[in-house]
């Protein structure tokens, strides 16, 4: 009796420790695979390449023989990648290059937080998307060699090439002079009329005889009386900085672009203009016109503009084609660019109207500092392929002969007259692909638009980005100089927080930023605008 | 001969030491070992070398986080709020007990105790989004202020509101599971002490003031020596899933100041500064610890220590 007691006592503790020992080991997920899967993963055979149907792919060959798991992180990619999902895109990737894509998932919510977690614990994956592709951050990690530099020499891939030799992207190497992430390119370069602006409600401004303002009084006048008129809110917004980008762009360019004011380089924000930008928006605040809950979490502004409660909505304007659904949802029956437009700029003081701008990329894929070369080589082609005409055709309209026919340069898509017909459905992995290695080579393969309401959507804002291109003048923004100064420690302290503040409060706003900034001089500024000041003296 | 006379004791009790090893295992693991993770707040983290490679600055750490307006503010909310929270939501546990204590029906009891017990099974994430969607300028109080006239408020945006606003919001979520100790305490009274006090020509309040809270107000100091050790943690998850940056002069505190210089932005001032953060934190919080547990011995009261 007293052995068996002994027994049940010794075997509970040897549980209850074990159990608790467990909790300390590998967590176990997909992600341990990374750095300890570069070494194992050569060993792998050919597996899986043998059979290649390749689908209208050119062969693996010689060039590709060594089979090679790749473990890669981006957004979501745990639920477009799982096992046993057929999926025939991946599967022709995954045949061309001889590789297993092994996926580390993260989301658009955590993906910074992950990535350096991944980077303290050296669990980064082969290759990662990050938008730390300049700065403190990044600079600390080329020094410790946590990333690995791109090849010296790119011909290889030609079509990455094409992009990282663009000078706003050499501009942001690091110290080393090495480039140490792939652009993630934007459809259009430096010039993003689309990418900030103002959904207003149309059926509302034509039901009430108003016009599209071109004055900021103007502005003010039509959005206080739609506001009045329909008893919602005049316009929201879930971001001070897109509402600075969106309305005031011709006040000021974006506040982390860096200007030359007197001869003397500094960031947007220490600008006379921007804090006139600041007092505008303080003004939209106070007079009722601003969403007076802006700053707070989770507040869902588009949401709020497709319901109804709001006359008009600050966003991401060239989303809208992906907004199209929503709108539905909400507002069954009603077409959405029938009630909804893109509300015009209002012109700068000389009549001009500057548009958004930004670099030629936003966000970058970095490599794992391990990484073996073989492995990187591997990565570098299958994104060099995604990049080219063939691979944004394939991630874009599916596969060649099943879902497209080659039309010379364009395709012709065997699905365009299918209304509900959706890519992503046919191939998940499609929506991994067709911003894994570029956003848009900024090409359009295919003539004319399709019935879907999406298409009319897409058609009506490649209308207005086309004449605001056509009628707009580039950002007076120097992007080599700001692709260095981005590199830059600038002291951390949170501008956006501190606007959000002077929006709502009362204090005087020039003082207020001066304060600020000289607060951030003694933490990194100074140094900073030493540093900029110094090397780009000639530039303007 | 000492040394025999405990081996021989713990021999003797091998099977309660044996039942001990877990705990002792869980604490070791998870409490003391992870401790030398502080020597961060002294080091320059670098990411190829770890904690316990990364090379020595002294004290640059703290010089750095001493110089940052942001991080005086923090200290200076976390001790308000903590404060507030103690003078406002402490007691609301205790009265929350004294109240169920004297409703007559224990199935009534038992179901107000069940309705206030229910919002702590909830957390901050999903309540988080429930009072935004009911206290936001589209939401049902919104719509009740303007039918009734009344001026708008902007429970989440508005500085002046929202320390009030995170103190009801929390004692609407906690009150209820905080007096549940207090409520053990009440049933673990003598009935015949009542019966006495009855005899004695006491009512209800007399014997709540007289019987009850003498009989429970050593678990309260006990509580309070608790809540006074934790002064410094102000209730992140509570703070992090309301606050914006139009609210952070009134409600960032040191953890939500923390969690935005390690995880937010591009901007990495390295883990040594945020560790530099907390070390400073629990060193306060220690020094607290002991002085209100010092405090509690002289007011006649056990103390923790």
């Amino acid at each position: 009796m007293k052995k068996k007691n002994a027994l049940t006592v010794g075997l509970s503790v040897a549980l209850l420790t074990s159990g608790l020992l467990a909790g300390c080991g590998s967590n176990g997920d997909n992600t341990s695979n990374s750095g300890n899967a570069n070494t194992a993963a050569n060993d792998t055979s050919n597996s899986g390449s043998a059979d290649s149907s390749n689908n209208g792919s050119t062969a693996t060959g010689d060039l590709y023989k060594d089979h090679l798991d790749i473990s890669i992180a981006y957004m979501d990619i745990g639920t477009v990648i799982k096992d046993g999902q057929t999926d025939d895109m991946l599967k022709l990737i995954e045949d061309k290059f001889n590789v297993t894509i092994k996926p580390v998932n993260e989301s658009w919510g955590d993906y910074g937080d992950r990535t350096k977690l991944w980077a303290a614990s050296g669990q980064l994956p082969d290759a990662f998307f990050t938008d730390a592709t300049s700065g403190d951050l990044f600079n600390q990690w080329v020094e410790q060699g946590i990333i690995k530099p791109l090849p010296d020499d790119m011909s290889k891939y030609p079509s990455l090439k094409q992009y990282t030799d663009l000078p706003d992207v050499k501009g942001a190497a690091a110290s080393d002079g090495k480039n140490y992430f792939i652009p993630r390119m934007l459809a259009s370069r430096n010039e993003l009329p689309n990418d900030r602006g103002i959904l207003i409600r149309k059926d509302w401004m034509d039901e009430l005889g108003l016009k599209d303002p071109t004055t900021y009084d103007e502005l003010k006048t039509v959005l206080k009386t739609l506001g009045e008129k329909k008893h919602v809110i005049p316009l929201t917004t879930s971001s001070i900085d897109w509402t600075s980008d969106s309305v005031f762009h011709n006040l000021a360019p974006a506040m982390q672009w860096w200007q030359k004011i007197d001869g003397q380089w500094k960031p947007g924000w220490m600008t006379d203009a921007f804090a006139d930008v600041v007092a505008h928006e303080r003004d939209l605040y106070q007079s009722g016109i601003l969403d007076k809950d802006f700053s707070v979490p989770n507040m869902d502004a588009g949401a709020k503009f497709n319901q109804g409660k709001a006359a008009a909505l600050v966003n991401t304007v060239k989303n809208m084609a992906y907004d199209v659904p929503n709108w539905q949802k909400e507002n069954p029956g009603v077409k959405y660019i029938d009630a909804v437009k893109i509300l015009p700029p209002i012109p700068a003081a000389d009549g001009n109207n500057y548009l958004y701008g930004y670099y030629d990329y936003w966000s970058g894929t970095m490599f794992n500092g391990s990484l073996s070369d073989e492995k990187q080589d591997r990565i570098l082609a299958v994104f060099d392929w995604l990049a080219s005409p063939e691979g944004q055709k394939t991630v874009r309209y599916g596969l060649q002969g099943v879902d497209w026919e080659p039309n010379g340069d364009m395709v012709t898509n065997k699905h365009a007259e299918e209304k509900d017909f959706d890519l992503a459905k046919k191939y998940p992995s499609s929506s991994l692909f067709n911003g894994l290695s570029i956003w848009s080579d900024g090409k359009r393969y295919v003539e004319g638009y399709g019935p879907s309401e999406v298409e009319q959507t897409q058609k009506y804002l490649d209308e207005v980005e086309a004449q605001q291109l056509q009628t707009g003048q580039k950002a007076p923004v120097n992007w080599v100089v700001n692709a260095y100064a981005g590199s830059l420690n600038t002291g951390g302290g949170d501008v956006q927080g501190l606007v959000t503040k002077l929006v709502m409060g009362k204090e005087d706003i020039k003082e207020a930023l001066k304060k600020f900034a000289d607060e951030q001089m003694g933490l990194g500024l100074q140094d900073a605008i030493d540093k900029v000041n110094e090397k780009f003296k000639d530039e303007n | 001969m000492m040394k025999n006379s405990l081996w021989r004791r713990m021999m003797q009790y091998r099977m309660y030491y044996l039942l001990l090893v877990p705990v002792v295992v869980y604490y070791a693991v998870f409490s003391y070992i992870p401790m030398y993770g502080v020597t961060l707040s002294f080091k320059k983290y670098m990411f190829n070398k770890g904690v316990l490679g990364s090379p020595w600055v002294g004290f640059d750490n703290f010089h750095y986080i001493f110089r940052y307006s942001a991080f005086w503010n923090a200290f200076r909310n976390t001790v308000m709020i903590s404060f507030g929270r103690l003078l406002v939501e402490f007691p609301m546990a205790i009265i929350v007990a004294l109240l169920l204590n004297e409703i007559a029906g224990s199935k009534l009891k038992k179901l107000y105790q069940t309705v206030f017990t229910f919002p702590h099974f909830l957390s901050w994430v999903v309540l988080g989004g429930i009072l935004v969607n009911i206290l936001g300028n589209t939401g049902t109080v919104h719509a009740l202020f303007e039918l009734l006239g009344l001026p708008e408020v902007n429970f989440l945006s508005n500085p002046d509101t929202f320390r009030p606003f995170l103190y009801l919001t929390n004692i609407w979520k906690e009150a209820g599971w905080g007096a549940i100790i207090y409520m053990a305490a009440i049933a673990g009274i003598s009935p015949e002490l009542y019966e006495a006090a009855y005899m004695d020509g006491a009512n209800r309040w007399k014997q709540m003031l007289h019987v009850t809270w003498p009989s429970i107000s050593g678990v309260a100091a006990m509580m309070l020596i608790l809540a006074i050790s934790g002064i410094l943690n102000g209730g992140f998850e509570q703070i992090f899933n309301l606050y914006s940056p139009g609210v952070y002069d009134v409600s960032d505190i040191l953890d939500t100041f923390m969690y935005r210089l390690s995880f937010s932005g591009n901007v990495s001032l390295g883990f040594g500064i945020v560790t530099a953060v907390g070390l400073f934190k629990s060193v306060i919080s220690l020094v607290l610890l002991v002085m209100a547990n010092f405090i509690v011995k002289r007011m006649g009261q056990e103390g923790l220590m």
